[in-house]
C-alpha cells in the first residue's frame, strides 16, 4: 500500500508544472479573448456615434474624381511649431512621410525627357491654423534669379497654386537670388510676370542650398487655404544661365488633370473632439475615410502605431472593415510587443463610409503569463523541495524500521541455528508491509522452533522405541550364548527385529512423503462412492459392528489421488482403532457443504488432552494407549495430515462433548 | 556347470551371508566391495547373475552406475537389486530393465536363493518348461517360467510383480493389501509399495492393450481381478 500511494503521488507531482503551465496559457488566451471582445466592443460604440455622420469626414464629404481623390495632400498635425528656416530637421520623424513627385509628375518638358531629371518631395503639417510646407528638390543645377530680368521665369522657382476661402485662385511664386529669405510674388496667369510689383509678406518662405539641391520651408496663414483647402505645387527648373528658359516644371496635380487643384485632406478637428470624448487613456483610436486616410487619432504614441504619423493605413483589417465587418488582429510591433487591433466599419445611411481602428498593446496579458509562469515554477520548486524532503524522510524512516527488524530477526537464532526468540517485538502492531513481514517473522520463528523441537525429540522417542526390541533381542542372545535354544527365543527375537525395521520404515515412511506426494498423479474421482466401498470393506476386515458410514453414497467428485485418500483414511481408521473403546463403533461421515464436503471420523474413547491438540499431527507424538506390540512414533497422523494438506485441506481434531470421544475431520474442495 | 553370480556390496558381513548362501546352493560367487572393482572384476569374466547394492560406500547411485556398465558390457545379465527404501522403487524401474528384479532390505536369505533360481529358470524359459500354464480368461499364467501373457501377447512382469498378479488372481474376492505383501515374499513392505507395484502392472498390461481395465481397486481392502 505505501509503495503504490508513493507511486501515485511522485506522479502527481510531475504533472503539476505542466497543468500549471496549461492553465496560465488557457488564462492568456482567455484574456486576450476578452481584450479582442472589449476592443471591438469599444470599436463598436465608436462607430455607432460616426453613423451617419459624414459631415464629420469634412471636406471629402461625397465621393469626387477617385483620381483626384488619391492625388488629395494629406496634412500632418503638427505637436509643435516648425521653425521655418528651410531646414528639414524639426519635421522629425515626418520626413520619412513626404511625398515624391519625380518625372512622371512633369507637366512640362522642354527637353523631351532628355535633360536632367528635377524632383521634388512635399511635406505639410498644420499647427493652430497655420499651413506649413516643406519643398525639397533635387536638382544638381540650381540657377538664381538674374534681377536684370523683369520677368520672374528665368530662374528656378516654386510656384503655389490656390483657391482662397473667398473662391479666388491665387498663383504665387517663390523666387530667390540667394540662399534665405525668399521673394513672394502674387503672378500673371502666364506665370511670366507679376500682378503687382509687391511682393506678399503674408506668406513667408526660406531657400537653403542642399549639396543635391535645395530647400524651401513655407508658412502659409490660415486665412489663406480656409477649412476646405485646394492648392497645387509645382516646381520651376532652370539649368542653363546663358539660355535662362525654363526646361522642366514638375507638378504635384498630373497633366490630365491641369485647371485643377489637389485637395488638401486633414485631420477633422470634429472628429478629434468626438474621439476625446470617446477614448480612454490605455487605447488608441483611429478613424478613417473610405480611402484608408487617417482622418482622426486619440491615443498615446504606443497605442497607435498603426494609425499615428501616416497618412493612409493599408491594413487586411481596415479593408475587413471597409467592406463592412468586424475583425480582429494580433501582430507584434516592431518593439516586439504583442497589439491587438479591433476594425468596425462606418456607415453613411447607406454605405460604408469609413472604419473605427481601436488599438491596445496586450503585451501586459504576456507580461501577465511570464510573472505567473514565474510564480508556478516557484511554487513547483518549493513543492518539490517539500515532497523530496517527506519522501526521504519516509524512506529514512522505513529504513530505520527495516534495519530494527533486521537486527532483532538476525538475533533471534543464534549462531548454531537455534531459536532464541520466537517473537519479534519490531513493528508488531504496524498495519503496513513491514508489520506484516514482522508478524511473517515472528510466525515463521515459531514454525522453526516447533519444527527444531520435533526435531530433538525425535532421538528421545527413538531410543525409547528402539530400546525395547534391541533389549529383548539382546537378552534372546544371552539365552541362546547359554545354549538355552528354544523355538519361543527365536521367536521373540525376530518379533523384536521387526519391531526395529517398522520403525525404521515408519521414519522413512514421514520422511519422504511431500516428495512422494508430489510426484502423484491426480484425477477426479467419486470421494463418496470410495469412502462407501472403504468402510464396507473395513467392516469385511475387522467385523461387521465395528465400523458405519454415513453420507452420500456417490455423486461426490473431488480432484485427487484416491490411493492417497485411501492411505490416509488409513491413518485416521489405524488411529481410531486404537484410541476406541473396545467393540465400539467408530463412525465415517461425508457432508456437503456447498462448493465443499467434509470428510470425518469420530470414534468413541479418551480425549485428547487440551494441550496436545495442536501439536498432534506435527509428528513424533504419540500418546496413545499401548495396546499391541507396535512402537508408535505418532507418525500416522503426520502423515495423514501431509496428505489433507497436499489436497488443500487441513485435519482438525476436536474432543467430544463430555470428552468422550475424539473427531478427526477435513474439507476439501469440490468440482462439478 | 554352475552358475557364476556377482555379489556387490559395500558391508563385509552382509556380502559374506549372501555369499555363503548362494555358494550352499551350488552357486560360484564373485565378491566386490565397491563400483571399481566389480567393473573390474567383469572385464576379466562376465557373471551370469548380479546382485548389486544400491548405495555403494559413499556412491548414493553406485549401484546404477554397475548395472549400465554391465548392460553395457552384456544386455542379457539378469541383475537383482538390493533396496533399503520402497521409493527407489520407481528409480529401479527407471533404468527400463526389462525382468529384472529387486529385493528390500532386509533380505530373506531363503527367498533371495529362490529368486536366483528363478531367474536362472527364465533365462531359459523358451527352451523348456512349457508345462503347467495356468489360464484364466484371457491371461495365460506360467509359474515356473514367470512369464504372463495377457490374449496371447507376452506382458514382461518381474518376478515380483507376477507374483503380485498370481496372488490376485487367485481368489475371485480379490486380494487385501496384506495378502499381496506376504506374496512378493519380502520382509517389511509399506502398504504404498504394494500400490506402486500395481500401478506397474496396470501400465504394462496397457502397453500391450490400451483397453485393458481389469484390476479394480478395493479401498481399505486391496485389489481384485474382475475379468473372470
Amino acid at each position: 500500500m505505501g509503495t503504490r500511494m508513493l507511486f501515485f503521488s511522485s506522479l502527481f507531482l510531475l504533472a503539476l508544472p505542466w497543468l500549471g503551465y496549461r492553465y496560465i496559457d488557457e488564462m492568456k488566451n482567455f484574456l486576450l479573448q476578452g481584450q479582442e471582445d472589449a476592443q471591438l466592443l469599444a470599436a463598436r460604440a465608436v462607430a455607432v456615434v460616426l453613423n451617419g455622420r459624414a459631415e464629420l469626414f469634412h471636406p471629402v464629404d461625397e465621393p469626387g474624381d477617385i483620381a483626384i481623390e488619391k492625388s488629395a495632400l494629406y496634412v500632418y498635425p503638427l505637436e509643435d511649431p516648425v521653425e521655418v528656416d528651410g531646414y528639414s530637421g524639426d519635421w522629425g520623424v515626418l520626413q520619412q512621410q513626404a511625398k515624391i513627385f519625380g518625372r512622371e509628375s512633369y507637366i512640362y518638358d522642354r527637353t523631351g525627357g532628355s535633360g536632367q531629371a528635377v524632383t521634388f518631395s512635399l511635406l505639410l503639417g498644420e499647427y493652430r491654423k497655420n499651413l506649413y510646407a516643406l519643398v525639397r528638390v533635387k536638382d544638381e543645377n540650381i540657377v538664381y534669379r538674374n534681377p536684370k530680368y523683369r520677368r520672374l521665369d528665368h530662374s528656378d522657382h516654386v510656384r503655389l497654386e490656390l483657391l482662397t476661402p473667398g473662391g479666388e485662385r491665387k498663383r504665387i511664386i517663390f523666387i530667390t537670388e540667394g540662399q534665405g529669405q525668399v521673394s513672394v510674388y502674387e503672378m500673371m496667369p502666364d506665370w511670366k510676370m507679376p500682378e503687382t510689383g509687391k511682393p506678399l509678406y503674408a506668406i513667408s518662405g526660406i531657400w537653403q542650398e542642399r549639396t543635391d539641391g535645395y530647400n524651401l520651408e513655407l508658412r502659409i496663414p490660415g486665412s489663406w487655404v480656409g477649412t476646405q483647402p485646394h492648392l497645387m505645387f509645382s516646381v520651376a527648373n532652370v539649368d542653363s544661365t546663358i539660355e535662362r528658359q525654363i526646361d522642366s516644371i514638375a507638378a504635384t496635380l498630373e497633366k490630365e488633370h491641369t485647371g485643377k487643384l489637389n485637395r488638401l485632406i486633414t485631420r477633422s478637428p470634429q472628429l478629434d473632439r468626438i474621439l476625446q470624448g470617446l477614448g480612454s487613456a490605455d487605447a488608441g483610436i483611429c478613424v478613417v475615410d473610405r480611402y484608408r486616410r487617417v482622418r482622426g487619432v486619440f491615443g498615446g504614441e504606443n497605442e497607435t502605431a498603426l494609425c499615428s504619423q501616416k497618412d493612409m493605413v493599408s491594413s487586411e483589417l481596415v479593408d475587413i472593415a471597409l467592406e463592412g465587418s468586424q475583425s480582429v488582429l494580433r501582430y507584434e510591433n516592431a518593439e516586439g510587443e504583442s497589439v491587438i487591433v479591433a476594425a468596425q466599419p462606418v456607415y453613411t445611411d447607406v454605405e460604408v463610409m469609413g472604419a473605427v481602428l481601436v488599438e491596445k498593446n496586450s503585451s501586459h496579458i504576456l507580461g501577465l503569463q511570464r510573472e505567473s509562469l514565474q510564480k508556478i515554477i516557484i511554487a513547483t520548486f518549493i513543492v518539490f523541495l517539500i515532497a523530496i524532503a517527506g519522501l526521504m524522510l519516509f524512506a529514512a524512516w522505513l529504513a530505520y524500521r527495516i534495519r530494527k527488524l533486521q537486527k532483532e530477526a538476525s538475533l533471534a537464532i543464534d549462531a548454531d541455528g537455534r531459536v532464541v526468540s520466537e517473537h519479534i517485538t519490531a513493528d508488531q502492531y504496524a498495519a503496513d508491509e513491514i508489520g506484516q513481514l514482522s508478524r511473517d517473522i515472528s510466525s515463521l520463528l515459531s514454525r522453526l522452533k516447533s519444527y527444531t523441537g520435533f526435531l530433538e525429540s525425535v532421538p528421545r522417542t527413538l531410543r525409547h522405541e528402539i530400546l525395547n526390541p534391541v533389549n529383548t533381542i539382546s537378552m534372546s542372545l544371552q539365552k541362546l550364548d547359554a545354549n538355552i535354544a528354544s523355538e519361543s527365543l527365536l521367536n521373540s527375537a525376530r518379533k523384536a527385529a521387526q519391531q526395529l525395521e517398522m520403525i525404521v520404515h515408519s521414519l522413512t515412511e514421514a520422511a519422504h512423503i511431500e516428495d512422494a506426494l508430489k510426484q502423484d498423479e491426480y484425477e477426479r474421482f467419486d470421494l463418496a462412492a470410495m469412502v462407501s466401498e472403504y468402510v464396507n470393506n473395513s467392516k469385511l476386515k475387522h467385523g461387521e459392528g465395528r465400523f458405519k458410514y454415513t453420507g452420500p453414497e456417490s455423486g461426490v467428485y473431488i480432484m485427487g489421488s484416491d490411493l492417497r485418500i485411501a492411505q490416509l483414511l488409513d491413518k485416521l481408521k489405524d488411529n481410531a482403532l486404537d484410541f476406541s473403546e473396545n467393540k465400539s463403533e467408530i463412525l465415517f461421515e461425508l457432508k456437503q457443504l456447498e462448493n465443499k464436503v467434509e470428510l470425518s471420523v469420530t470414534n468413541e474413547g479418551p480425549g485428547i488432552p487440551c494441550d496436545i491438540l495442536d501439536s498432534l499431527f506435527s509428528g513424533m507424538l504419540s500418546s496413545r494407549p499401548i495396546k499391541d506390540g507396535r512402537p508408535h512414533l505418532g507418525i500416522g497422523l503426520f502423515v495423514a495430515n501431509r496428505i489433507a494438506l497436499q489436497h488443500g485441506g487441513e485435519l482438525e481434531m476436536t474432543n467430544l462433548a463430555g470428552n468422550k470421544g475424539v473427531r478427526v475431520s477435513f474439507t476439501l474442495a469440490l468440482i462439478s | 556347470m554352475s552358475y557364476h553370480i556377482a555379489i556387490v556390496e559395500d558391508d563385509p558381513q552382509q556380502r559374506e551371508h549372501y555369499a555363503v548362501a548362494l555358494r550352499a546352493n551350488g552357486y560360484r560367487v564373485s565378491e566386490y566391495a565397491n563400483r571399481d572393482q566389480a567393473i573390474h572384476g567383469f572385464s576379466q569374466q562376465l557373471p551370469d547373475l548380479a546382485v548389486l547394492d544400491i548405495i555403494l560406500g559413499s556412491e548414493v547411485g553406485g549401484g546404477f552406475e554397475v548395472c549400465r556398465e554391465l548392460k553395457r558390457l552384456s544386455p542379457q545379465i539378469p541383475v537383482i537389486f538390493l533396496t533399503t527404501r520402497g521409493d527407489e522403487l520407481d528409480k529401479i524401474y527407471g533404468l527400463q530393465l526389462g525382468a529384472w528384479d529387486y529385493q528390500t532390505k532386509p533380505v530373506s536369505l531363503d527367498f533371495l536363493v529362490t529368486r536366483v533360481d528363478s531367474l536362472f529358470k527364465i533365462k531359459q524359459s523358451n527352451t523348456s518348461h512349457q508345462a503347467e500354464v495356468r489360464v484364466l480368461g484371457d491371461i495365460e499364467m506360467n509359474p515356473v517360467t514367470m512369464r504372463a501373457s495377457w490374449k496371447h501377447v507376452a506382458v514382461e512382469l518381474t518376478p515380483t510383480e507376477f507374483d503380485i498378479l498370481a496372488a490376485l488372481l487367485a481368489n475371485p474376492q480379490g486380494a487385501s493389501i496384506e495378502d499381496l505383501v506376504k506374496a512378493t515374499r519380502q520382509g517389511l513392505v509399506e502398504d504404498n509399495t504394494i500400490n506402486t507395484h500395481i500401478l506397474h502392472i496396470r501400465k504394462k498390461f496397457k502397453k500391450v492393450d490400451p483397453e485393458f481395465n481389469c484390476i479394480k481397486t478395493r479401498y481399505g481392502f486391496g485389489y481384485c481381478w474382475i475379468c473372470q
